[in-house]
């Protein structure tokens, strides 16, 4: 075994290494794809024949679509995890519930299409529209939301809360003023993971918020949204030029850029915290 | 006619000014299925409405307006290598149902036929199915692909294709055209049953909406010169014509 | 003095209120799936899920037979992790058990980062990459197939593997390598016979997460397997997955139809089979890793 050590050591170097490099290939091959655009003439214009290849209303749209989805969201998420963890006690049913709502986390999101489309746009009649969508990816979000929460403000050690309660603290004021600022640089962290899947997301949108061509002249919440993954899934299935050079690329900057960001916010509240102790 | 319909709009709103249109899709299934839910005005179908959607229309007591806006002629399509040039209309019945799996049986070189299809809520497959496969199945060994511009894309990236589409047989988008050929249908041993050119079809508009003005206006300018252009311009035949 | 009385049973309101939200949506799903399947278990046409076609529209029977979509689902998936299990095992013991910290900090956030990617973007790049170069490979007539799906959904997968399998292998208390070094063993004979075992239920929860995501995976399946509804485990063939099946066509249906509803039961299938897995990875992974 102890001859062979050494070739597998590297096999398993070289496969490790090697899943790491076919990410960054994966990368450059988008972007260079959207490098080719930026140099050549037809880049963002509106396209020939009027179709629709303007790259503007998908992305306004995934944006406001997250933003707003972020308003409900993050709320409930975080309240839900507050009260789970410092206002529900310690019992086996907070534990399922845990188990329950981490689970639900990791479902597919054509499941929580189907349940957006079912109830927010044919129940309740909202149709294909902003608001469906924004319904529905709050549903899927939320329970990420609570999970990383809810770890976030686990992973602050008791000790906070007993001093804070030992000086006369109500458990409020505790999470208030003692835990939340420290658990609050993770949760941050995975809700900007937990951002980067709803504007990656593309079947739930499909089923409940986004047409092919939206030529709204106003924008209202009743109305449909384009939405940038939702583009580039409807760009390989009609004759869209632009989906490689833009769509493309433009959806995976913004990807990486949310992802450097909550890597950063990680990297420097972790610093703060070794430096505090 | 995915593509049709969105020219159409996005000219419609340029010229009414104060309607938004927005158009999705893919497949007559889907627009027929949208109406009834609610979640669409119009949609456009490039087959008849069945009798099952009537009913449910019916249960719902909505009428529905049917428009022809255009004709339209269904093509059977081969890859451009592919040395096979006509068929008969058994045969082209016996390859979509995968009776006839090699090319080499029909006079081609020995090579697999690939079934390129549209899914379930097209109305062109529905079409052609009622028309040259008597309502017998698609054989399961079909690709689903949502639009035809995917059906025309993948026939021209593969030797062994055969699938068919409607509008210009060899224009994948307006400036782009793609290696594949419409195939002669020969009218050998046409059974009697069949009309007589199979291929040719209507393309309609269907509505539960008769009283709207951005509606009426929509219809009208469709109907008119300007709509009418842009339907040739799509490979498509005018039906003032 | 009033407004802090009133904060702490204010707050524990506001707060139990958005649980009990979260709770009314958990319920809700599970009920709303149920409901809207309710029409087709109640049909006669349920009995044709065992068909082997599916054909629900169809102008002579319509069949609702599960079966080629469940063994497109069943083949795609299984293949996937066929690929990504070894490779993502192999990668998590390195990272785990042989890398530097410095590689470490390196090569994790970068494969964590592919578990961050819009699935449509990697479908994408499958769609212009891997299927011709799956055709050309093996010299098929088309490169729309099981595999070249299969393949994309390894890669989406990898991440999930590589993850928990390094966690459940850092998590190991370090007392029981330093006996199986002291003992004698190799570092690899070590994590052979000592690490691995011992992360066992780690490395079940990442592999029943990895196959868990990997079957309820919509966008790369639709665009990189043909989408061909037969029955048929053949990795080179088209292949129909259930998730394809909802996406695609629940478009044309209509609510409260048979076909919606076999939909729905459909979607209900995978609901039931994805929190089962995800439960049982998530126990297991209680009790190993501080989750």
């Amino acid at each position: 075994m102890t001859r062979y050590e050494p070739a597998i050591i590297l096999l398993l170097r070289a496969t490790t290494w090697g899943v790491a490099l076919l990410t960054i290939a994966f990368i450059i091959f988008v972007l260079l794809n959207g490098a080719n655009a930026l140099f050549s003439a037809s880049g963002y214009s509106s396209g020939t024949f009027g179709m629709p290849t303007d790259i503007l209303p998908p992305l306004l749209g995934s944006l406001l679509l997250t933003i707003t989805t972020l308003l409900f969201a993050l709320p409930i998420g975080i309240g839900t995890a507050i009260w789970l963890t410092e206002f529900a006690g310690q019992s086996r049913l907070i534990d399922y519930l845990r188990l329950v709502t981490i689970a639900f986390s990791a479902l597919p999101s054509i499941i929580y299409g189907l349940f957006g489309m079912a109830l927010f746009v044919l129940t309740l009649g909202g149709g294909i529209s902003f608001i469906s969508g924004v319904g529905t990816l709050t549903c899927l979000l939320i329970p990420t939301i609570v999970v990383i929460s809810d770890e976030a403000l686990r992973s602050v050690p008791q000790g906070y809360r007993t001093a804070s309660l030992a000086l006369g603290a109500t458990r409020w004021t505790t999470v208030r003023t003692a835990v939340l600022p420290i658990a609050l640089s993770s949760i941050v962290t995975g809700a900007i993971l937990g951002i980067g899947r709803i504007i990656g997301s593309a079947a739930p949108l499909m089923l409940t918020a986004t047409v092919f061509y939206s030529g709204t002249i106003s924008f209202s919440p009743f109305n449909p949204v384009a939405a940038l993954p939702v583009h580039l899934f409807y760009a390989m299935g009609a004759s869209d030029p632009i989906a490689p050079s833009v769509t493309a690329p433009l959806l995976l900057v913004l990807t990486l850029v949310l992802y450097l960001v909550a890597f950063g916010v990680r990297r420097i509240s972790s610093r703060r915290i070794t430096a505090n102790e | 006619m995915l593509m049709l319909v969105t020219q159409l709009g996005i000219a419609y709103m340029d010229k009414a000014q104060n309607v938004s249109v927005s158009v999705t899709g893919t497949g007559s299934g889907v627009g027929f299925s949208a109406l009834t839910n609610g979640t669409a005005d119009v949609c456009a179908s490039s087959r008849d409405i069945t009798e099952s959607e009537n009913l449910l229309f019916k249960e719902q007591s909505v009428t529905v307006r049917k428009i022809v806006i255009a004709y339209d002629r269904l093509h059977i399509l081969v890859n451009s290598r592919n040395k096979v040039d006509s068929l008969t209309s058994q045969q082209v019945r016996d390859i979509f149902t995968g009776r006839i799996v090699n090319w080499k049986e029909v006079g081609g070189e020995d090579l697999p036929i690939v079934l390129v299809g549209r899914d379930l809520n097209s109305g062109t497959a529905s079409y052609l199915q009622s028309h040259f496969l008597r309502g017998e199945d698609y054989s399961p060994m079909t690709l689903q692909l949502p639009t035809s511009y995917l059906v025309k894309r993948v026939i021209g990236e593969n030797e062994g294709a055969i699938g068919y589409a409607g509008g210009n047989p060899k224009e994948l988008t307006p400036l782009k055209e793609v290696a594949i050929r419409a195939v002669q249908l020969s009218a050998v041993q046409s059974p009697p049953d069949l009309p007589p050119d199979p291929l040719s079809r209507l393309l309609y508009l269907f509505t539960t909406d008769t009283q709207s003005p951005a509606i009426s206006g929509l219809l009208s300018f469709i109907l008119s010169e300007e709509g009418q252009t842009i339907i040739r311009e799509n490979g498509f035949v005018g039906v003032n014509q | 003095m009033n407004g802090r009385e009133y904060s702490e049973p204010l707050a524990k309101l506001t707060f139990g209120i958005f649980a009990g939200l979260v709770g009314l949506m958990i319920t809700a799903m599970l009920v709303l799936f149920v409901k809207e399947s309710l029409p087709f278990l109640t049909d006669s046409a349920v009995f044709s899920l065992f068909d082997k076609h599916w054909t629900p529209i169809s102008t002579q029977f319509s069949y609702y037979g599960i079966l080629p979509l469940l063994a497109g689902s069943v083949l795609v998936t299984v293949t996937a992790l066929l690929i990504a299990i070894p490779l993502g095992l192999m990668a998590g013991v390195y990272l785990a058990e042989i890398a530097g910290t410095r590689e470490r900090e390196l090569l994790k956030p970068t494969i964590e980062l592919i578990a961050g990617l819009p699935t449509v973007l990697l479908g994408f790049a499958g769609f212009v990459l891997i299927v011709p170069l799956v055709k050309s490979l093996f010299g098929l007539s088309i490169g729309l197939t099981a595999l070249t799906g299969a393949v994309v959904l390894a890669f989406m997968v990898l991440p999930t593997i590589i993850t928990i399998s390094d966690e459940a292998l850092r998590a190991i208390p370090s007392s029981y390598k330093h006996a199986g070094l002291a003992l004698g063993g190799g570092r690899l004979q070590t994590i052979l016979k000592v690490s691995i075992p011992s992360a066992k239920r780690g490395i079940l929860a990442a592999i029943l997460l990895g196959f868990s995501r990997a079957i309820g995976e919509t966008v790369i399946v639709v665009l990189l397997t043909g989408n061909s509804a037969q029955l048929s485990l053949h990795p080179f063939l088209p292949v129909r997955t259930i998730t394809a099946t909802i996406f695609g066509e629940i478009g044309g249906t209509v609510v409260g139809t048979t076909h919606y509803s076999a939909l729905f039961t459909m979607g209900l299938i995978l609901f039931l089979l994805a929190l089962t897995c995800n439960t049982i990875a998530y126990r297991f992974l209680n009790r190993t890793v501080q989750l």
